[in-house]
């Protein structure tokens, strides 16, 4: 059995006397106490002048929920009310006599890289070219985090379930995105209770989604509502507050603390990186079985583009120029797209290849300090819009 | 009031400087008002909630040791015990009970109106499950002729109210406090030393332990169970076993230091739970004085055993010898109510169940008693295992997620990497894995460190003093870095 336990202060259980064997003295405790507070003011003294957008720490890309067009609401993340309001746009922009594209994708699509007052989303451009150049088309966009074809499926079958089907589609295809697995409960929240019907014709993509949906726990019945922050709207934070604002005001250390934080934070990110990783936190390793289970969902989503028959265009999303830290086996990725061009070729769905259309001064950092493949600028949002608008101009009249 | 806030620091500053500089006579007035202000900057309507439950108990109390027959005796203490579990049934179980009528009531279409519609929204109070326990145990040891009652009510309610165990416990006995408080004391260096060391010692693991893996934690039970592979459900339920030990021994080092800051020392409530080598070894250290408490006042009065005057040792003391049908059916009944006092929602009881279902079943077979004595390093891993699985309905957001989640974990197809960790898809994933390994690994070798350290030679090159100083510098430096008053303790909502 165990030693007799012994307390995790270190008091004997049976001794009743001060300074027991493992506590710590007095002067132990007062020079680690004053050491440690010590160490802090020195540490806030030392990361005061600490720029995190110098070395490309904090807000770099920053992530938009909301983009209009002409006061029409045209971009949101993939949730019931945000689908409902898009749909109520579709109505509107019909109403007008405007086709309606949806364009469906991952960060890229509201990720804006040092953002400044003014810049909006490619989906924003993309409407205001096309109303330049006379054409009766407009742009809606559903995109989220990192989105996985069965989650792009999803939103389009929410659609569905809503009776709007777009006149045409964009999908953005991120190489990457082909590892992401899962469904996340927001997006299969969009789905549960669907019928039927709603899965009819889908192919095994259809199945997975629909095994994924109905696995999906949503019910948290049995759990009472507990109040779930005890400071919240409390005096404590009233006071808390104000303790902080005076710490902030007498103590230099305090008051840097959140330089510090990033300070520390960006010299071991940096460190574990080039040690561990030699150049990115995410190197693209795309397990196979991921990889089949998200192309299964693509082409249940082509099939139910085409069944309903909507024009669509697929392009390969652009990437960072230059150094290229993304990819392991480039030969893999070119292979992948020749592969998908040709699918897209027997389908008849549209295929173009924007790899390369932002240079790279219109890339920047992402949020650790990173170089950022994915986010681009102002800059970049405005050329995709163009090539996407452009393509679909394109494709001419259905 | 958090105890990981600045506002807590404020407090007790002022409050140990105001006890040690007044006369003897004004402390326990003290107590009481800085009590009643600790708990008042959550909700000062709420410790009149407090007060009324402390003179329902003083006055029944005073009325059992003064009754002269038995009845009369019985009548004032189920007068206590109706008003305080009332009390507490009413703000905690409300919601459940209704929510589980209305169920039973949609399947016999039968359709009653959601209880969020209802006029009055009941506030859970912080603290109600453990002064409760705390006041119940003062009157049930008082029937007995365990303790006298206090004479005098301000005492009383700085025993109740005393605020380092106000809200999240330790659930001491009478005859553990009181003395304490109205004890001869001059101000003694190692006590304070001791106290302010254990207070480091909890904010360290509340604010940077804990609270760096809630993330973590609530990223994977965020997760649809489709995607989760078996080894994604065992890193989930060791980080959030991980995560609710920090937290909880967390606070309960803070609750001992604030004490001991007084000069008033309290019993410890954990000791290492995860080097448990069996249920009832587990029961002695974690959570020891609910352990403790239900022992003596639950599982001993239904089993017929001698109870203890102490909140120590837990549960493991009463739960020996052969297993009869009583024995058993108070030990199910018994962790029942405990997994219930956890929380409103049978995922609470399900972990109870789980529990005493584990506790019997070491009783009942005989390999399994054993095996702590004869293959100790696996009796270890045996129960960390089994003690880490059963956090998963703690956690999880319903029975049927941890049905599916146990599912995985019993099917021997479902043990792959996941395609999270795979793809390096999601950074945080990757750092789970990791955390969880660490911390396993992490856990007996700092233990070891530990008694190493206590038996290092006053001539070592290595002192103790200053291994003592280094840790703590370390500790401050982290603490003041990730201190923010957001993120409350878990046990505060129970």
């Amino acid at each position: 059995m165990h030693d007799r336990p012994t307390s995790e202060s270190g008091d004997a259980a049976e001794s009743r006397a001060s300074g027991a064997v493992g506590d710590p003295r007095p002067r132990a405790v007062l020079s680690g106490v004053l050491a440690g507070i010590a160490l802090f003011t020195l540490a806030g003294i030392r990361f005061a002048g600490f720029d995190p957008a110098a070395v490309g720490m904090g807000r770099n890309t920053t992530a938009v929920n909301v983009e209009s067009y002409n006061g029409t609401r045209v971009y949101g993340p993939p949730l019931p009310d945000v689908i409902a309001a898009l749909c109520e746009s579709a109505r509107a922009l019909r109403g007008a006599g405007n086709e309606v594209a949806l364009w469906l994708g991952a960060s890229q699509l509201h990720g804006l890289n040092k953002m400044k007052k003014g810049d909006r989303l490619a989906v924003h451009y993309a409407n205001e070219r096309a109303a330049g150049r006379g054409a009766a088309l407009r742009y809606l966009q559903v995109s989220f985090g990192n989105a996985n074809f069965h989650e792009l499926l999803a939103v389009y079958l929410a659609f569905r379930r809503r009776g709007f089907t777009p006149d045409r589609a964009v999908l953005a295809f991120t190489y990457d995105d082909l590892r992401e697995p899962g469904v996340r409960p927001d997006v299969a929240a969009l789905l549960k209770a669907a019928d039927a019907a709603a899965w009819a014709g889908l192919g095994p993509g259809g199945e997975q989604l629909r095994a994924e949906v109905e696995s999906n726990p949503d019910d948290r019945a049995g759990s009472a509502p507990v109040e779930r922050n005890a400071a919240s709207g409390t005096p404590q934070e009233r006071v808390e507050a104000g303790l902080s604002q005076t710490l902030e005001a007498r103590w230099p250390g305090f008051r840097h603390r959140d330089r510090v934080r990033a300070g520390l934070k960006s010299t071991f990110t940096t460190w574990f990186v080039r040690t561990f990783l030699r150049r990115s936190l995410r190197p693209v390793l795309i397990p196979a079985r991921m990889q089949s289970w998200n192309m299964a969902a693509f082409r249940s989503l082509a099939g139910a583009l085409e069944q309903d028959g909507v024009r669509t265009l697929i392009y390969q999303a652009p990437h960072r120029p230059g150094e290229n830290p993304f990819y392991h086996d480039r030969a893999a990725y070119d292979a992948f797209f020749v592969d998908l061009e040709a699918f897209c070729r027997r389908e008849g769905i549209a295929f173009a290849d924007l790899e390369g259309i932002v240079p790279a001064e219109y890339w920047g950092y992402d949020n650790t300090g990173l170089p950022d493949a994915f986010h681009f600028q102002v800059e970049g949002h405005r050329r995709l819009a163009r090539a996407v608008d452009a393509a679909l101009d394109d494709l001419g009249e259905p | 009031m958090l105890f990981n806030s600045w506002t807590y620091l404020l407090f007790l500053g002022l409050v140990v400087g105001l006890y040690w500089a007044l006369p003897r006579r004004y402390r326990i007035s003290l107590i009481v008002l800085a009590s009643l202000g600790f708990y008042a900057m959550w909700r000062w309507e709420f410790c009149l909630l407090v007060v009324f439950s402390a003179v329902v108990d003083f006055v029944c109390s005073g009325r059992i040791a003064g009754s002269s027959t038995a009845r009369n005796r019985k009548r004032w203490l189920l007068a206590s015990l109706v008003i305080n579990l009332g009390l507490l049934a009413f703000f905690k179980y409300t919601y459940f009970a209704y929510d589980n009528i209305r169920s039973l009531g949609t399947a016999l279409r039968i359709h009653l109106p959601a209880h969020e519609s209802w006029a009055l929204k009941i506030i859970l109070p912080l603290g109600i499950s453990f002064y409760t326990f705390q006041t119940i145990s003062y009157t049930i040891d008082v029937y007995r002729g365990v303790i006298k009652p206090i004479d005098r009510f301000p005492t009383f309610l700085a025993y109740v109210m005393f605020w380092p165990q106000l809200v999240a416990g330790p659930i001491l006995r009478c005859g553990e406090v009181v003395p304490e408080l109205l004890a001869r004391r001059r101000f003694r260096i190692d006590d304070f030393a001791i106290g302010v060391q254990r207070i480091v010692q909890g904010l360290f693991k509340k604010v940077v332990l804990a609270d760096s893996l809630a993330p973590m934690v609530d990223y994977w039970f965020e997760q649809s169970q489709a995607g989760l592979t078996a080894i994604d459900v065992w890193v989930a339920c060791f980080l959030f076993g991980f995560q609710i030990y920090f937290d909880f021994a967390g606070y309960s080092d803070i609750a001992i230091g604030s004490a001991r800051l007084l000069g008033i020392r309290f019993p410890e409530n954990f000791d290492w739970p995860y080097l448990a080598r069996s249920p009832r070894d587990f029961w002695k250290r974690w959570h020891i004085s609910l352990s403790a408490w239900i022992r003596d006042y639950l599982y001993v009065p239904l089993t017929g055993r001698r109870y203890q005057v102490s909140s120590r040792d837990g549960i493991a003391v009463a739960a020996r010898g052969r297993v009869g049908y009583r024995q058993a059916w108070a030990l199910m009944l018994t962790w029942c109510i405990m997994g219930l006092w956890h929380g409103a929602a049978w995922t609470f009881v399900v972990w109870g169940l789980y529990h005493g279902s584990l506790v019997l079943a070491y009783r009942l077979t005989p390999w399994l008693r054993r095996l702590p004595e004869r293959f100790p390093r696996l009796g270890w891993l045996v129960m960390l295992a089994a003690v880490m699985l059963g956090w998963l309905p703690f956690r999880a957001h319903s029975l049927s997620q941890a049905c599916h989640w146990l599912l995985k974990v019993i099917n021997p197809l479902e043990y792959s990497l996941s395609p999270w960790v795979t793809g390096l898809s999601v950074r945080i994933a990757g750092y789970s894995y990791l955390a969880a390994a660490v911390l396993t690994v992490a856990m007996p070798l700092w233990h070891k460190l530990r008694q190493v350290g206590r038996r290092t030679p006053a001539d070592s090159p290595f002192p103790a003093d200053v291994l003592h100083a280094a840790v703590l510098t370390a500790m401050v430096f982290a603490v003041i870095l990730c201190m923010q008053a957001k993120q409350q303790f878990i046990y505060f909502q129970f």
